[in-house]
């Protein structure tokens, strides 16, 4: 047995002692820390930083982001990766736009939600139906859903003004709190709920750590995946309609580079790209350290540009202690 | 042998693990041309004793020589320059290379402008080959090779570095009776040469056989070194577990056989053909055979992990074309994987999660997972089989060989199936823990359970079963009930 292997694992946290339903692993408890630090940092640079109006647009940034990660972070889990979000977020975005003219948000939004599905779906099944890897489906995916999203819109964008019920999803309030930090909240919830305390979660995490033994075991490991791209489909689908409505705006050319922003918060949640390991808890708290950096830079009038960088540093700064502890024996 | 400085000589050497103590002052010395034996249960201490020989780890106290110099390793490539190598259990080699790539992965020689050089290379490469007396084509793909093959290539890629010391782990851990007769033969060879070598193995006959020495581990500490001569198995098995046991006999019990619950009428597919044979309820059935003789291929088209295209397979009487291991568990059907690692576990889940992997189903309300069943069904199961864990929240893979043996086969005793395929139940696992997994299995076919057994050691196949047919080349070559059996008449039927 490789010893390097037995260190591995002894500090990747879950030691069993303290395993339950609330443990929580180190890299959950480094996430914490730093996102409390970058909390009081941004106090003391800035007194207005931990308002509630403060704290309501730093979380309002991260919607879509966040909730797209929460299906990657399930693909991730279980062993594969979709790189083809944006372009899902955008041709769902842009299906669901044709029906504006009815002006059924109703329609609107189940059109959007459907086509994320459908799109999501159809990932699961290039991947284990005809086993192309996923990096290479989904890659095919992205740019096949920009290039349609682009051919049905001719390239035009679509103002969803006159649709109150579409907007309500990006600028309306239940009981004074923002639609889309409740869709937020409730969609971490479900994501928790269903990578933890569901038998599906269990599966999830077997075929990913272990996708022969799994499949010896008796589970379907198709269908497992298949589930996870169709439910990052629908959290695409999501994304894109929180982000649209939020800006009145859909457009076929929205969201460039997504797919790396979001594989980036899931990888610094904790979700490795082996599979296996991962939570959507790592995944909120990593959506939140990204935003929060990003505002505490924009209040001190930082660029966009420079903003990217020091955000790519502390991923490498959070992510490189860790992936140093699995290659170097002690 | 004369008294000169030894090749190889660890002094008082300890290594402790924040509440273990891996080693505790082990002494250790190897002489040129001997082979050096060392065994012990798992978790002994071989593999930390192996890791800080070296350089993986750094040992907490004691001292290293080399040669009669003292020697501070802190890295495997360091070992390497101070002319030790170590081949690894677990073949560490590239298959999408060559034969001589692999050899000198690393050390590849150099041709004009830095080039390389695969003429050179390959002509280097089949010198050590022939050294070894073996006919392996150095242009050849590595991942085409035999098992059996493969290991060599790893011995000369091992040589190439022109060792004094060579250490082996596990060499014979995946060969077959011949393949380790010629593994043998290449090591007797490399001794003769004025090479040492230490050598660990749970096979105790194969230590006795080609050991010079042999020393004892148990729980970090040396118990004894013995001269091989005049040493026996049974006194190595009392040394290593602190207590006189011999494994695997006295669980036989004779059963009533009762029903025919699976009954293949010449199933075949691309791997074999035309094999028939009928099972019964409490029945253990052994299937034999050498590497290659596909009778893993058989067991998995039982299991529906591998189509069957030809023939007939009933189960319960009912006839059956599995699509996947899903339906087959679905009829009752179990499937222990022999190479646990990589089918039987998923190693970062806890032990819970592990034993409960076949029966999630059961254990939910509305899709959720009832956790607190999961919990109390774990618990029952580590009762049943002596599973030594910490908490059932454990991860498995911090468990020895044995105790992860017992969790597959907790996982499938949970699912309560009545046809039972164990596949080398007792690969890498110590003596102790292989007379506790026998006695699971005896006591399946007690209750009334069919078992199908693959074994790679024909031995343990003769104590445990009720009947063993044999294979080769994927057809059946013989039947033998257990008034029958007897090793040479078995074996003989591996080569028909």
């Amino acid at each position: 047995m490789s010893v390097a292997n037995e260190n591995l694992v002894s500090r990747s946290g879950g030691l069993g002692k303290t395993a339950g339903i609330w443990h929580l692993h180190s890299n959950t408890i480094n996430l914490l820390a730093l996102l409390l630090l970058l909390l009081i940092v941004g106090r003391i640079l800035s007194p207005t930083f931990l308002t509630a109006e403060n704290l309501k647009i730093v979380l309002l940034a991260i919607v879509g982001t966040s909730i797209i990660a929460f299906g990657m972070t399930m693909v991730v889990i279980s062993g594969e990766i979709d790189l083809s979000v944006a372009g899902i977020a955008v041709l769902s975005s842009i299906a669901g736009a044709m029906f504006l003219d009815t002006g059924s948000a109703f329609l609107v939004i189940s059109v959007t939600l459907a086509v994320g599905v459908v799109l999501g779906f159809l990932n699961g099944i290039l991947v284990v139906g005809i086993g192309i890897p996923s990096l290479i489906a989904t890659l095919a995916m992205l740019g096949v859903a920009r290039a349609l999203a682009n051919i049905t819109s001719s390239g035009k964008a679509f103002y969803p003004d006159d649709v109150a019920g579409y907007l309500w999803f990006g600028r309306g309030d239940i009981f004074n709190i923002p639609v889309p930090i409740v869709i937020l909240i409730v969609a971490a919830l479900l994501s928790i709920i269903l990578t933890k305390f569901t038998v599906f979660g269990r599966k999830l995490y077997a075929t990913g750590g272990n996708v022969a033994a799994a499949r010896l075991s008796g589970i379907r490991t198709w269908r497992v995946k298949i589930t996870v791209f169709t439910i990052c489909g629908l959290a695409a689908a999501m994304g894109g309609i929180l982000e649209s409505a939020r800006l009145s705006y859909i457009n076929p050319a929205a969201f460039p580079g997504m797919e790396l922003r979001v594989l980036a918060v899931t990888v610094l949640g904790g979700a490795a790209l082996i599979g296996g390991r991962g939570t959507i808890i790592g995944t909120v708290l990593a959506s939140m350290i990204i935003g929060v950096i990003n505002s505490l830079l924009n209040q001190m009038g930082i660029s966009i540009y420079v903003q990217q960088v020091v955000t790519a540093f502390i991923i490498l700064a959070v992510v490189l202690p860790g992936l140093k502890n699995r290659l170097v024996a002690k | 042998m004369t008294q000169t400085t030894p090749l190889l000589e660890v002094r008082d050497l300890s290594k402790a693990f924040p509440g273990v103590q891996a080693l505790d002052n082990v002494s250790f010395d190897l002489n040129a041309g001997e082979v050096h034996s060392l065994i012990g249960e798992n978790g002994a201490g071989k593999s930390t004793l192996l890791s800080c020989i070296n350089g993986l780890q750094k040992p907490t106290s004691g001292k290293i020589y080399i040669d009669g110099r003292l020697a501070a390793f802190n890295s495997p490539v360091d070992a390497i320059g101070q002319r030790l190598s170590m081949v690894h259990q677990e073949l560490v080699l590239c298959p999408n290379l060559t034969v001589a790539e692999n050899i000198f992965l690393g050390r590849e020689p150099k041709g004009p402008g830095g080039l390389k050089d695969t003429a050179r290379l390959e002509r280097d490469a089949s010198d050590l080959l022939a050294q070894l007396r073996v006919s392996i084509d150095p242009s050849g793909k590595l991942g085409l090779l035999s098992l059996n093959e493969q290991q060599i290539v790893e011995i000369c890629r091992a040589l190439a570095a022109d060792p004094k010391v060579i250490v082996l782990d596990e060499p014979t851990a995946s060969l077959n009776d011949d393949q380790v007769e010629h593994l043998l033969g290449i090591i007797r060879d490399l001794k003769k040469r004025g090479l040492g070598i230490v050598y660990v193995s749970h096979r105790l006959n194969e230590v006795l056989d080609i050991s010079d020495r042999i020393t004892v581990l148990r729980d970090g500490q040396v118990v004894a070194t013995e001269r091989a001569e005049g040493t026996d198995r049974g006194q190595l098995v009392s040394l290593m577990v602190g207590r006189e046991r011999k494994p695997g006999e006295n669980v036989y019990s004779r059963r009533e056989l009762g029903e025919i619950v699976l009954d293949a009428q010449k199933i075949g597919n691309s791997h074999f053909r035309d094999v028939s044979f009928s099972l019964r309820k409490g029945e253990i059935l052994g299937i034999a055979g050498l590497l290659g003789c596909q009778r893993e291929a058989v067991v998995r088209s039982l299991f529906g992990a591998q189509k069957i295209d030809d023939g007939k397979l009933v189960v319960h009487g009912k006839i059956q074309n599995f699509r996947s291991p899903h339906d087959a568990i679905d009829n009752g059907i179990a499937f222990m994987a022999a190479d646990r690692k990589q089918e039987g576990l998923v190693l970062n889940m806890t032990v819970a999660d592990n034993i409960s992997l076949t029966i999630l189903d059961r254990l939910t309300a509305f899709g959720f997972l009832k956790r607190g069943s999961v919990l109390e069904m774990t618990r029952k199961m580590i009762d049943l089989l002596a599973i030594k864990v910490s908490a059932v929240t454990q991860h498995v893979s911090q468990l020895s060989g044995g105790n992860q043996q017992k969790v597959v086969i907790g996982k499938w005793i949970a699912r309560k199936c009545d046809i039972i395929i164990a596949e080398d139940p007792t690969r890498g696992v110590d003596v102790g823990a292989k007379y506790e997994i026998w006695r699971a299995i005896q006591s399946l076919a007690e209750e009334g359970r069919a078992v199908i057994l693959l074994t790679t050691e024909l031995e343990e196949m003769m104590t445990a079963c009720d009947r063993i047919i044999v294979m080769g080349r994927g057809r059946i070559t013989g039947t033998f009930r257990r008034d029958e059996f007897s090793a040479e008449t078995i074996a003989h039927r591996f080569f028909v």
